[in-house]
């Protein structure tokens, strides 16, 4: 039996050697599919590791124990002491600041924690712990080399670590070098990308270290931080200075100090706390706080909401395109094997009439089709790798910049990538090509004659007509973003079958239409009606690849239209001012420097609504999770109103909810949030917890007194309606429940949560402490009614006094603090360019599956074109020039495909309401209006036309029909 | 009428000669019939005749239109000239019909009136009459038997009105009793119709109907029944 096999196979392969563009076009989609499937794996690997390492913290992933006074500090001496008495779960750090320049490139002045740890109980602890041994020797530069070639193995996500590391060098030049830890996704962000800020932190005041860091990668560091041994951080003779070391608790005993004296430079050495590698009870606080005499406090870092913000949206998109053209590889793949076994069934007879069995042929032809995924896949895989690693690049950008998330080069196993690509590849195909491999391999079963029935076009347009009234009821069932991808697969599946009954029919009207005296033309368009059954699959991988193109750029253009219109209405201010300077600093200058503007400061805060109910509804307690929410402060001058953009308000009178809204009665909320709690219009919203946005370090500070947290012990005495103008106390933001009421309903683009305006004196506040940490850093600034005409009319004029109010704006706040002043149309701008960004992925993944679609499909019909050369032979014998031959083929293919395109185009509209109306309904929580340009949907079609056209030059080009009067047409 | 004077013809491959000195003279409403052993050079002499393929030397005239000589000496008779001498003067029929599949009887026959430019319904309903095709005008070919198709196929070579109708074993696929229909049809159009005919074919009974029965052999036409070609016809053939 397995000589019979091999023998098949063998014959197989001899037919495929003897027609050898066949097998190539169907390795040629496998690998294209490959390449695709492997890119998209590696890029939402290296997105969602680059997640992960975001929320790790590595070291600092427990507490720390500081001073609780901000001016003290502890000393080796206390370490010591504390170490001695049993706390060996405490670890010395000390940290300052550095700026650096990453090796061979400009100076980019990126500012970094030096963080200096003692690593000798690292090893005994943590490392000990996770069962790594510690190493013989005690010094500790070679303890940190152990500590970075081991950190690897004690992170489940660790980034590739790489054994010369990043070298860094601070901007003063090299005095020495030492070994360290860089955080992967702080080596990502060294790849200097353009920031806001980026021209002003060149200017940035430089704290330097005068070393050169061998920084290796590891998770274990935490985030823009270089991880080093403490004894290098104080090697380059580091004071800090202005800070007195706290002296020693035992200073009455002036004998032991006295002792000590020779060793009182190296003990005074301040340090900036101590890391607890395990959580220090409050008897411990009270205990360290007994022996070394000072109050301390532990901070915990709290990880749970710094998990990244990773982009679902651009994992879905990602996953969708990669769908998209494994569907389309998988219709290649399919009609490729489909004209292969055309071709080869005289030679199936012949095995079938010599006595192979239909088993064996079958599991022969399933057997070639292995081999040449075996060949094929690894060199898709290659591809793949290769694509993510040139898209890298962009892709990190775009996290870095629109996303504030990190993309990370992912650590992926080899072996199981390959076998993860094979088993979806070979299902695939063995499930799809089950039909044509069994029709082949039935070859000699003599089955009776089917009755060729065409159906009319009454009949088509009566199961078109039920296909699409199908199609539209499923619509409506569609409730979540499994649903909405699922429908995305039906209507792209129902279009499919409905291009494939309307082909033969559009076709074949058309052959009615072409005048008979042109023989050639009428043939063409005669045999395209053939050919159109012949390339079902070819024109479905097409036609599927089109519709999602178009589909696709409409909901982009779409999404760029609204987020234009948009911006443009919602930048009301003429500059926008981004600054690190507290708000109580700049607030100041309103009223000193620059009288004639009016600085309306955007203030945030979060919080969590844990309910929404109508207004006569009594209060229940809802089972529902609290939904977290930003809060943000609008102004309720008339500039604010003219650049409110709302979706829906209370009885579409804007002039009312306007007037509520500016006395406090209520608030507007995103249509994320809207749709995320259901909530409607005049539904109030119970609100709890609100807090104040994270600070530098991570931690929340509440800004509601009932709350358990305080931001201060002072904060406590503080009136929670003090300073607010609203009429009612629970609309102020400091209210204990604060309950609002929904006036509107606003577009919030690009936003993935819910947001809620508040009016601007709701935050108002007289601690300047919170209202500094209130402050997002983002200023508008507008003239005064009576000037602002003069400012706004004149571009040349508002360029002139952007320069001048930049240089009041760097005098009066200091020219060490961050300053970014935009016009409004610079702002405007580089949100579009943002935006575009956003989408160069999904238009490179767009055009790719076009262009494999369209290169598929051309291929295909060469094949075909091959295979029918008698037919081209007959014609020459007739008389017909070799040219003419030529131009009919390539009109005859590329009106096959722009009958395709036609169909595509109703089709793509539709996918494009549905991307927006379903999958963003359900997946993101928004929706826009849908804004069709005929130019994109042209462009669409034009360029798919322009690559089948271009793919079909080079075998047309080639084509020479050679006479032979013994040559058969097969019917 | 066609005049073939000193063709000649090598293998590719070898050199050795396939044709050598062939003449042969058919005048218009004329038909000869080529017999010969497989491999000895049928095929090779009408795709000489077509234009297919070019002679190592003499020369072949369509109506005084000296085609290949021309092609090899002359570059103002380009393969453009040649399409239109096909089109213009040939008519063709393929042992396997070689119909276009896309099209039905009627679309198949008017092909050639189509690209020729002379389309006359009239005359194709008459063709078609007379080789008793006329019911099948509007079937597709898959209705059609092997004899009906070859039918069309000789309506189709014969409705542009050529002067030279050349066919390869145009009976070859059929069975005896339609071979002999066909074969029929096809001697009795071609003088009703004034072409001159040229049969590369295996079958006798063919042969035979010829106004000249040849015999290709070692690259030189002889008489079937010995007597030279010039006895055989009415006008005189030159065969060597």
């Amino acid at each position: 039996m397995l000589r019979t096999l091999l023998l098949t196979l063998s014959s197989l392969l001899a037919m495929a050697k003897q027609r050898p563009w066949e097998p190539l076009l169907i390795m040629t989609a496998i690998v294209l599919a490959n390449a695709g499937l492997v890119t998209v794996l590696l890029i939402n690997e290296g997105a969602t590791q680059g997640e992960l390492l975001q929320s790790k913290q590595g070291l600092t992933l427990g507490s720390i124990i500081t001073p609780a006074d901000s001016r003290a500090r502890f000393t080796q001496s206390d370490y010591a002491t504390l170490r001695k008495q049993g706390f060996t779960q405490l670890v010395a750090i000390a940290e300052r600041n550095v700026t650096l320049s990453c090796n061979g490139s400009e100076p980019t002045a990126t500012t970094l924690t030096l963080l200096g740890v003692d690593t000798q109980p690292l090893l005994g602890s943590t490392f000990g712990a996770r069962g790594f041994e510690a190493p013989a020797q005690n010094d500790s530069a070679v303890s940190l080399s152990y500590l970075s070639q081991n950190a690897g193995k004690s992170s489940e996500m660790e980034n590739r670590q790489t054994s010369a590391g990043i070298v860094l060098r601070s901007n003063s030049g090299v005095d020495f070098a030492v070994n360290g830890l860089i955080h992967p996704l702080t080596n990502a962000k060294l790849t200097c990308h353009d920031t806001l800020n980026e021209a002003d932190k060149k200017s940035a005041p430089s704290p330097y270290w005068p070393a050169t860091v061998s920084a290796y990668v590891s998770s274990f560091a935490p985030q823009n931080t270089i991880l080093i041994s403490i004894d290098e951080f104080y090697r380059g003779g580091v004071t800090i200075r202005n800070d007195k070391p706290v002296l020693p608790v035992n200073l009455d005993n002036a004998k032991r100090a006295q002792e000590n004296q020779a060793k009182q430079h190296k003990a005074y050495v301040p340090l900036s706390g101590f890391i607890a590698l395990s959580p220090l009870s409050q008897q411990h606080l009270s205990q360290i706080e007994t022996l070394l005499g000072i109050p301390v406090k532990q901070t915990t870092s709290n990880t749970d909401n710094d998990t990244g913000s990773l982009p679902d949206s651009f994992r879905l998109n990602l996953w969708a395109m990669s769908g998209l053209m494994g569907v389309v590889a998988l219709f290649i793949v399919l009609n490729a094997l489909n004209l292969m076994y055309r071709t080869r069934l005289p030679n199936i007879i012949r095995l079938r009439q010599l006595g192979i069995s239909q088993r064996i042929l079958s599991v022969a032809l399933f057997t070639e089709l292995l081999v040449y995924c075996v060949i094929s896949i690894p060199i898709g895989m290659f591809i793949g790798f290769q694509a993510a690693s040139w898209l890298s690049p962009v892709i990190n950008s775009t996290f870095t910049s629109l996303f504030n998330a990190v993309f990370v080069n992912p650590d992926v196993n080899l072996l199981f990538t390959f076998g993860f690509a094979l088993t979806t590849t070979l299902i695939s195909l063995v499930v799809f090509s089950l039909v044509s491999i069994i029709k082949l391999s039935n070859a000699l079963t003599v089955a009776p004659a089917k009755k060729e029935n065409a159906l009319g076009q009454f009949a088509v347009g009566l199961i078109s007509l039920c296909a699409l009234l199908l199609l539209f009821i499923a619509e409506k069932f569609v409730s979540s973003t499994a649903s909405a991808l699922f429908f995305v697969a039906l209507l792209l599946l129902t279009s499919c079958a409905l291009v494939l009954l309307w082909l033969p029919t559009l076709s074949k009207l058309l052959t009615r239409f072409v005048p008979k005296q042109w023989p050639v033309f009428h043939y063409v368009i005669a045999n395209m009606h053939l050919l159109s059954s012949k390339t079902r699959l070819a024109v479905c991988a097409f036609f599927i690849a089109l519709t999602a193109n178009i589909g696709m750029n409409t909901m982009t253009d779409s999404f760029r239209d609204a987020t234009e219109q948009w911006l443009t209405q919602r930048l009301y201010a003429p500059f926008y001012l981004y600054t690190d300077a507290p708000l109580r600093r700049i607030e100041t200058l309103s009223t000193k420097s620059l009288p004639p503007l009016v600085l309306t400061p955007l203030l945030k805060a979060e919080g969590a609504v844990i309910g929404s109910h109508a207004q006569e509804e009594t209060h229940e307690v809802s089972n529902r999770p609290p939904t977290y929410v930003s809060i943000s402060s609008y102004p309720v001058h008339q500039n604010g109103k003219k650049a409110l953009v709302l979706d829906d308000v209370i009885n579409n009178d804007l002039n009312t909810v306007w007037r509520e809204f500016t006395e406090g009665k209520g608030v507007f909320i995103n249509q994320q949030l809207a749709f995320a709690l259901n909530a409607k219009l005049g539904h109030t919203l119970d609100i709890e917890n609100i807090r104040l946005r994270k600070t530098a370090n991570s931690s929340s500070s509440a800004v509601n007194p009932s709350s358990e947290a305080y931001s201060s012990p002072q904060e406590k005495t503080t009136d929670p309606t003090q300073g607010s103008q609203s009429s009612s106390s629970n609309s102020n933001v400091f209210a204990a429940t604060p309950q609002w009421k929904v006036l509107g309903i606003y577009p919030d683009y690009g936003n993935l949560n819910g947001q809620i305006l508040v009016p601007l004196p709701s935050f108002n506040r007289n601690n300047p402490l919170i209202r500094d940490q209130l402050f997002s850093g983002v200023m508008a600034i507008y003239p005064e009614p009576s000037i602002e005409a003069n400012v706004i009319g004149d571009n040349k004029q508002n360029a002139y006094r952007k320069n001048i109010l930049e240089q009041q704006l760097k005098s009066q706040l200091g020219e060490h603090r961050d300053i970014a002043l935009y016009t409004r149309q610079a702002l405007l701008n580089t949100s579009m360019q943002t935006f575009d960004r956003t989408f160069i992925l999904t238009d490179g993944l767009n055009i790719t599956t076009l262009l494999v679609a369209g290169v598929a499909f051309a291929v295909s019909l060469t094949v075909l074109t091959i295979g029918s050369a008698a037919q081209l032979s007959v014609l020459r014998a007739l008389g017909v020039s070799q040219l003419k031959v030529k131009a009919s083929l390539f009109a005859q293919y590329l009106l096959l495909c722009f009958i395709s395109a036609l169909l595509a185009i109703p089709f793509g509209v539709y996918l494009a309401y549905v991307f927006i109306q379903q999958v963003n309904r359900h997946a993101f929580n928004w929706v826009y209006p849908l804004s069709l340009n005929a130019q994109v949907i042209l462009s669409s079609v034009g360029l798919s036309l322009l690559i089948v056209s271009l793919v079909l030059l080079l075998p047309l080009g080639k084509l020479k029909p050679k006479i032979d009067l013994r040559q058969e047409v097969q019917l | 009428m066609l005049t073939i004077k000193d063709l000649k013809k090598s293998f590719s491959q070898t050199g050795a000669p396939l044709i050598n000195n062939l003449n042969l003279t058919v005048k218009a409403g004329e038909s000869v019939s080529i017999q010969g052993a497989s491999g000895c050079g049928k095929s090779t002499l009408l795709s000489l005749i077509a234009g297919f393929e070019t002679p190592d030397g003499g020369d072949i005239a369509v109506n005084g239109l000296s085609i290949a000589s021309n092609s090899k000496l002359d570059n103002t008779f380009k393969a453009r000239d040649i399409d239109n001498f096909r089109k213009q003067h040939l008519g063709i029929v393929f042992q396997s019909f070689n119909l276009f599949d896309c099209f039905n009887a009627w679309d198949n026959i008017a092909f050639t009136a189509r690209l020729k430019g002379n389309v006359d319904n009239d005359y194709q309903l008459a063709l078609m009459e007379q080789l008793g095709i006329l019911p099948l005008a509007q079937k597709p070919l898959s209705q059609l038997s092997g004899g009906e198709q070859q039918r069309c196929a000789i309506a189709r070579a014969l409705v542009h009105r050529p002067s030279l109708i050349l066919a390869d074993e145009p009976t070859g696929n059929l069975d005896e009793t339609t071979s002999e229909t066909v074969s029929d049809l096809l001697f009795k159009t071609c003088k009703e119709a004034n072409t001159s005919l040229v049969v590369v074919t295996h079958s006798q009974d063919v042969a035979v109907k010829a106004d000249a029965a040849l015999r290709l052999h070692k690259g030189v036409l002889e008489s079937v029944n010995c007597e030279s070609p010039e006895q055989t016809l009415s006008s005189p053939i030159a065969a060597s």
